[in-house]
């Protein structure tokens, strides 16, 4: 095989001119530019660090998450059966209204015990 | 093995360096292919966004980028054969009659348009070995060793290819009564 013989040239006779009219007429008159996929698609998770806007609302909530376990866990301290806690009062100095309520609470009915000797 | 990656603008410039060099072969074997320009740029571009996803993604060196690129290609137009849109024998708009409407259409182009229509319906009965190495030849003008670097083979055997090739296309036209420009 004579390996230095010339190819078909496409400017030579008129089959290798037209075959060569139909394809260079098939090629973009206009190339499109190189794409710029560092412009158009995300960069990998692993390779970009996190951004502000992450961390801001990740801060944001777990502070409301911090503020509704604070503020459930200071209404549980403070209120029990619809009634708030009143806090410990070893002297007896609480106000009235608690000794009022507690009034006669434990005690016998006067009424119900006869006293001996007495109509 | 893993090397350090390039920075950003050295991976970008290398990026681009390919892209000149290698985007018309990506393009003339995707449109060998399946004979549709506008197809094999879109399969071109994709290639080398899929390249673009493979350095991001960090995943094992390419050594030899122009063979990577051209397997891709040539898978992607594979698969185009799967898709919807060739399944349903969707026609793109811009092509009429296997002519592009982009150009003028006087009377006097009538006769050039139909002719190529014949060679691009003759193309597609022939073989694909074929339409690699004559696209390779009259659209990119490459000669023997640079279609013998591309399609690995021997310069040898891209001297009897292509003049096989040559006389099976141009029979058929000559069949057909076409034998130069009109």
């Amino acid at each position: 095989m004579n390996t230095t013989k010339p190819l078909p040239n496409p400017a030579g006779d008129d089959l290798d001119r037209l075959f060569a009219a139909y394809f260079q007429a098939e090629m973009p008159t206009r190339w499109p530019p190189a794409p710029r996929p560092w412009l158009d698609m995300p960069r990998v998770a692993n390779t970009s660090p996190k951004t502000d806007s992450s961390h801001r609302s990740r801060w944001a909530l777990a502070a409301s998450v911090a503020l509704l376990v604070g503020s459930c866990w200071y209404l549980s301290g403070h209120i029990s059966d619809g009634q708030p806690k009143k806090p410990f009062d070893p002297d007896g100095t609480a106000s009235p209204s608690v000794i009022d309520k507690n009034l006669g609470k434990g005690k016998p009915d006067p009424k119900a015990a006869p006293i001996p000797g007495m109509p | 093995m893993k090397s350090n990656p390039p920075a950003a603008g050295e991976r970008r410039a290398e990026f681009a360096a390919l892209y000149e060099r290698h985007n018309r072969e990506l393009w003339a074997l995707a449109y060998a292919r399946w004979m549709d320009a506008d197809l094999a740029l879109d399969i071109a571009q994709e290639a080398f966004m899929r390249l673009w996803k493979h350095w991001e993604a960090g995943e094992e060196d390419i050594q030899n980028p122009r063979a990577w690129l051209l397997r891709v290609a040539r898978n992607l137009a594979e698969d185009y054969a799967k898709s919807s849109f060739r399944r349903n024998g969707t026609t793109p708009p811009q092509l009429m009659n296997g002519v592009k409407s982009r150009d003028p259409m006087p009377l006097e182009s009538m006769e050039k348009a139909e002719a190529f229509a014949m060679i691009r319906a003759t193309l597609e009965d022939l073989p694909q070995a074929d339409r690699d190495i004559l696209t390779l030849r009259y659209a990119l003008e490459y000669d023997a060793t640079q279609i013998a670097d591309l399609l690995g083979i021997n310069a040898t055997a891209v001297h009897m290819r292509l003049s096989r090739a040559r006389q099976r296309l141009a029979d058929r036209l000559t069949a057909q009564g076409t034998t130069a420009i009109p």
